[in-house]
C-alpha cells in the first residue's frame, strides 16, 4: 500500500510537470548581459585625511560634514574646528602653534577643507621628517594618528604633552607588498 | 491487476485536475528537500569562530572597546541562526559594556544596544537609548529610522508617522520597507505589498544576499495574507535558496503545507527538521496547533508542556506574554494569571493588541461585558490583525451584536489562510 | 470524521497560527550605512613612480571568518575625486561601480557635474575592470591603458590605538576606572585595534600623465547610493 502511494506520487509529480510547462518555456540567452549603470548616485561618505571628521567634528555635525563638498567645508566648520582645537589642546593656548608654525586659525583652516594633498613630483608621504615632504601624499606606512596627534598636542617643537602626542602604534601588523596592490593579503 | 487500474485512475484524475486553478497542491517537497536536509551549517560555523577570534581578542586587550561591539554582533548572530536565548541576552551583555566604555555617547553603540531591546521586546528601554542617540545626532537618519520601528511597537502611532515623515526619501531601501510596516498597520495591504516589492527591486539591485532574503522572507509573508499563497511559498524559496538554512522561510512553507495543503504530517516532518538546529519556544506551540488537527493529543500535550517549560526561562522575559496570556485565558484556573500578563502587556505597549489580550481574557472568563468595553475603547477601529479580529466578533457575539460580529466573520473568511484550518472551523461557527 | 470532531472542540491551541504569518515583526535589518562607509584613503606614488596608486577601504574591523561573506553593494560607487587646479573642486574623477562579481572603473575623466550628485561616466575612454578577488584565493588583478586595478578583501592596513584615542578626545571618565584618560597608553600596552582584521579594498594604479602630470593635486574619496 505505501509502496504504491510512493509511486502515485513520483508519477503525478513528473506528469504534472510534463503537462503544465508549456509556461515556462524561457530561452537561455547566450549574449554577456547588458550592464545597467544608469541612475543618480547620490553621496554619503567622504574622506580626504584621516580621522579629521573624528576628531574635529561634534557628534551632531559628523554626518553634515560626510555632504558637504570640500570647496564649501571650511566656511561651514572651520570656526567650529578652531573651537574643538582649543578645547581639547592646550598646546595652542595664548598664541601657540604647531611645528608647521600654523595657530589654530591656520592649522584648522587646512584641515577644514578635507582633502588629500598630493604630490605628483616624487615623494608622497603625510609626514616623513623632510619639512618639504610635508602633507605630499598618504602612503601606507605613515603613522597619521601619531602626526597629527603631534600637531595636536605637540606644540612648536613635538615636545609638549608627550603623553597625549604619540599613540604608541606605529607600524602595521602584516608587512605591505612592494608591488601592486601594495595592501597585504587579509588574515 | 486491480491495483494497476485503480493505480491508471489516480493518475489520471490527478492528471485531469492538475492544471485545475482551484488545485490544492502548490508545495513540491523535491522543491525543498535539500535545504532541509543542509546538515552543516556552515554560516552557524562561521559566525562562532567569528566570536572566538573577538572574545580571544577581547582577552588580550580589554580596553579595545570595538570588539565588544563586534563581539555582541556575533552573538546576535547566534541568535538569528539558532533562536538560542542565551546568546541574545550574551549580546546584551557586550553592548552594554561597550556603552559603559564610551559614556552612552557613542550613536552607534546606542542604537545596537536598542536593537537588542527590540528583540528581547523591551520596547521602552530601547525607546530611551534611541531617544539618547537622537540628541547625540551621529548617523541621525539610522536613529529615526528606528525610531519609528519603536514607536510603531509601542503604539505611539503619531509619533512613528513624524518619524516616517522624517526618514522620507524615494528609492531608499530602509524607507520602503517602513512604509511597507507603516501601511501594513494601516490595514492597506496593497501598498504594504507595493512597497515592499519596491523595496525587493532595489535588495537585488544591490545584490546583497542578507538584504535579499530579508525582503523574500517579508514578501513571502505579505503574499500570504493577501491569500497569493504560491507567489508566498516561491519567495521562501528564493530565500532559502540564499540561505539554506533559513528557519523562518522553512516555518512558512510549513505553515502552507498545514494551511493551505492540510498536510499536517508533511508539515510536522518539516517542522521537526527545523527544530534539529533552530529552537525556539513557538515552534512548540506550532507543532501542538498541528498535533491537535491530526487528533493526536498526545504529541499535542507533550508539545505545549515542553513550551511551557522553554518559556520558564526567565532570559525570555516579556518576549512570550501575548502567547502565554491565549494559553492561560482559555483555561479557567489561569484567569488571573492571564490577566496580571495581560496588564504587564499594555504596561508595556499600550497597543491595541496588548488590549486585545485584556478583553480576551474577560471574555474567557465570563465577563462579556466588561470585555466589550474594552474592546470598545481600546481595539475595535484601531487594528485589522485577524486573530485579534476573532476575539472581537466572539466578544460581540456573546455580547449579542450579531450583526457586528457577522460582519467580521466574514472578513475572518477572507483570512482564514493566515488563522490556520482550526481558527476557520472557529470562524465558520460565529 | 473523528479528527474533526475533535478539531472543532478545541480552539486552545489554535494561537499557534499568529506566529507564522502575523507580520508583527521580523525585526526591520540594520540600518544600511555599512557598505558605504569609507573607513580609509591612501594616495601614494606607485612603483613605478610615473603613476600614482589611489586606495578606498570600506567595511573595517572584518574578521577573517567574516570576510568570505563580505560583499560590495552594487548600488554603491566609489569615486576617487581628483582636483588638479586648487579650488577643491573635482576636475577629474575614477569611479568603481561593482556588477556581479566584477569592479568596473570609469576615469580618469572629467565628471559631468561636479558635487554631490554624480552619474556613472560610462562613456569614459580611460577605466577597466577586474574580477573581484575572493577570500582565501589571491589577489586577482587587472591592467588597461596603462592603469592597474584591484577590488577585494586585503589586510586593513591601518593602525592605532583607536579604542584611547577616542577617550582621550571625550571628555570625562569613559572607562569608568574613576580617572580621566588623560594620556595615551604605554608601549606595549598600547594595541593597534585593527590589527588581525580585514577591509574591502578598491585599489587602482593610474599614470600620473592622466591626471595633471605634476605639481600638486588634491583628492579625497566618496562613496554615493544610487
Amino acid at each position: 500500500m505505501k509502496n504504491i502511494k510512493i509511486l502515485t506520487l513520483a508519477l503525478t509529480v513528473s506528469l504534472i510537470a510534463f503537462n503544465c510547462s508549456n509556461d515556462d518555456d524561457n530561452t537561455m540567452s547566450m549574449e554577456e548581459p547588458v550592464l545597467d549603470f544608469s541612475g543618480t548616485y547620490a553621496q554619503e561618505d567622504q574622506m580626504g585625511r584621516p580621522a579629521v571628521n573624528t576628531v574635529f567634528n561634534a557628534s551632531a555635525d559628523k554626518d553634515a560634514f560626510n555632504v558637504t563638498t570640500p570647496a564649501d567645508q571650511s566656511a561651514a566648520f572651520q570656526s567650529k574646528f578652531e573651537a574643538n582645537l582649543l578645547n581639547l589642546s592646550p598646546a595652542y593656548a595664548d598664541g601657540g602653534m604647531n611645528a608647521l608654525g600654523q595657530d589654530a586659525a591656520a592649522f584648522t583652516g587646512l584641515l577644514a577643507t578635507d582633502v588629500l594633498n598630493v604630490s605628483l613630483d616624487g615623494t608622497t608621504t603625510f609626514f616623513d621628517g623632510e619639512p618639504a615632504n610635508t602633507l605630499s601624499g598618504r602612503a601606507l606606512a605613515d603613522d597619521v594618528i601619531t602626526v597629527e596627534l603631534l600637531l595636536i598636542f605637540g606644540g612648536e617643537d613635538f615636545s609638549e604633552n608627550p603623553g597625549l602626542s604619540n599613540d604608541n602604534v606605529s607600524e602595521n601588523d602584516k608587512t605591505f607588498l612592494t608591488s601592486f596592490p601594495y595592501l597585504a593579503s587579509p588574515h | 491487476m486491480k491495483t494497476t487500474s485503480q493505480l491508471t485512475f489516480i493518475v489520471l484524475l490527478l492528471l485531469l485536475v492538475s492544471c485545475n486553478e482551484n488545485t490544492k497542491k502548490i508545495t513540491d517537497t523535491n522543491d525543498y528537500v535539500a535545504y532541509l536536509e543542509a546538515s552543516e551549517n556552515e554560516v552557524l560555523q562561521l559566525v562562532k569562530e567569528d566570536f572566538n577570534f573577538w572574545e580571544k581578542k577581547l582577552e588580550k586587550e580589554p580596553n579595545q572597546f570595538p570588539y565588544l561591539a563586534k563581539a555582541a554582533a556575533s552573538q546576535s548572530q547566534i541568535f538569528n541562526k539558532t533562536g538560542n536565548i542565551e546568546a541574545l541576552i550574551k549580546a546584551e551583555t557586550y553592548l552594554v559594556k561597550a556603552n559603559k566604555a564610551t559614556n552612552y555617547n557613542n550613536a552607534g553603540y546606542l542604537r545596537a544596544l536598542s536593537r537588542n531591546y527590540i528583540a528581547q521586546h523591551r520596547f521602552k528601554e530601547a525607546l530611551l537609548l534611541l531617544i539618547k542617540a537622537e540628541g547625540n545626532g551621529e548617523g541621525l537618519k539610522g536613529t529615526q529610522k528606528m525610531l519609528f520601528d519603536v514607536h510603531l511597537e509601542l503604539g505611539n502611532y503619531d509619533a512613528a508617522k513624524k518619524y516616517l515623515d522624517a526618514i522620507k526619501k524615494n528609492n531608499d531601501f530602509d524607507y520602503l520597507i517602513r512604509l511597507s510596516k507603516w501601511s501594513d498597520h494601516r490595514g492597506n495591504l496593497d501598498a504594504a505589498i507595493k512597497y515592499m516589492e519596491q523595496a525587493k527591486a532595489i535588495a537585488e539591485s544591490a545584490n546583497l544576499a542578507s538584504t535579499k532574503q530579508w525582503v523574500y522572507t517579508n514578501l513571502a509573508d505579505y503574499y500570504g495574507h493577501a491569500g497569493r499563497i504560491e507567489a508566498s511559498y516561491n519567495h521562501y524559496l528564493k530565500a532559502l535558496e540564499l540561505d539554506p538554512n533559513d528557519a523562518y522561510a522553512k516555518k512558512g512553507i510549513a505553515w502552507i503545507v498545514y494551511s493551505y495543503e492540510k498536510n499536517a504530517d508533511e508539515a510536522l516532518r518539516i517542522l521537526n527538521e527545523i527544530t534539529k538546529t533552530y529552537n525556539a519556544p513557538d515552534y512548540h506551540l506550532l507543532k501542538a496547533e498541528i498535533a491537535e488537527f491530526n487528533g493526536d493529543t498526545a504529541l499535542k500535550e507533550e508539545q505545549l508542556k515542553q513550551y511551557a517549560a522553554a518559556v520558564k526561562n526567565s532570559f525570555y522575559g516579556d518576549m512570550y506574554n501575548k502567547y502565554n496570556v491565549l494559553l492561560h485565558a482559555e483555561n479557567e484556573k489561569e484567569t488571573a494569571k492571564a490577566l496580571e500578563i495581560a496588564y504587564v502587556e499594555i504596561k508595556n505597549r499600550p497597543t491595541p493588541q496588548s488590549y486585545d489580550l485584556l478583553a480576551w481574557t474577560l471574555y474567557n472568563h465570563g465577563e462579556v461585558k466588561q470585555a466589550l468595553k474594552v474592546a470598545e475603547a481600546h481595539v475595535i477601529g484601531k487594528t485589522s490583525e485577524p486573530d485579534v479580529l476573532f476575539h472581537v466578533a466572539k466578544i460581540y457575539k456573546a455580547n449579542r451584536e450579531l450583526e457586528k460580529a457577522n460582519a467580521i466573520k466574514k472578513e475572518l473568511l477572507e483570512s482564514v489562510f493566515e488563522l490556520g484550518p482550526i481558527m476557520e472551523n472557529e470562524i465558520k461557527n460565529i | 470524521m473523528k479528527n474533526l470532531k475533535r478539531v472543532l472542540g478545541i480552539g486552545v491551541v489554535a494561537v499557534a497560527s499568529c506566529f507564522v504569518i502575523a507580520a508583527d515583526h521580523i525585526d526591520a535589518p540594520e540600518v544600511s550605512g555599512g557598505n558605504s562607509d569609507i573607513t580609509d584613503f591612501y594616495a601614494f606614488q606607485a612603483e613605478n613612480e610615473d603613476n600614482l596608486v589611489f586606495v578606498a577601504n570600506i567595511q573595517g574591523l572584518i574578521s577573517p571568518a567574516n570576510t568570505a561573506a563580505a560583499s560590495f553593494s552594487e548600488n554603491v560607487m566609489v569615486e576617487f575625486n581628483i582636483d588638479t587646479n586648487q579650488d577643491n573642486v573635482e576636475d577629474l574623477v575614477i569611479q568603481a561601480i561593482p556588477r556581479d562579481g566584477k569592479m568596473y572603473f570609469f576615469g580618469p575623466v572629467a565628471p559631468s557635474q561636479t558635487g554631490l550628485n554624480s552619474i556613472i561616466e560610462t562613456t569614459s575612454t580611460a577605466g577597466g575592470s577586474v574580477e573581484i578577488s575572493s577570500y582565501g584565493s589571491a589577489a586577482i588583478t587587472a591592467s588597461n591603458g596603462g592603469m592597474s586595478f584591484f577590488a577585494g578583501p586585503r589586510d586593513d592596513p591601518f593602525f592605532m590605538d583607536f579604542a584611547r584615542f577616542t577617550q582621550i578626545l571625550t571628555p570625562g571618565d569613559d572607562d569608568g576606572d574613576g580617572e580621566e584618560e588623560t594620556a595615551f597608553l604605554p608601549e606595549g600596552s598600547a594595541s593597534d585595534t585593527f590589527a588581525g582584521t580585514n577591509v574591502m579594498s578598491i585599489v587602482v594604479e593610474v599614470p600620473k600623465s592622466m591626471i595633471g602630470g605634476s605639481g600638486k593635486i588634491n583628492t579625497w574619496v566618496e562613496s554615493k547610493r544610487k
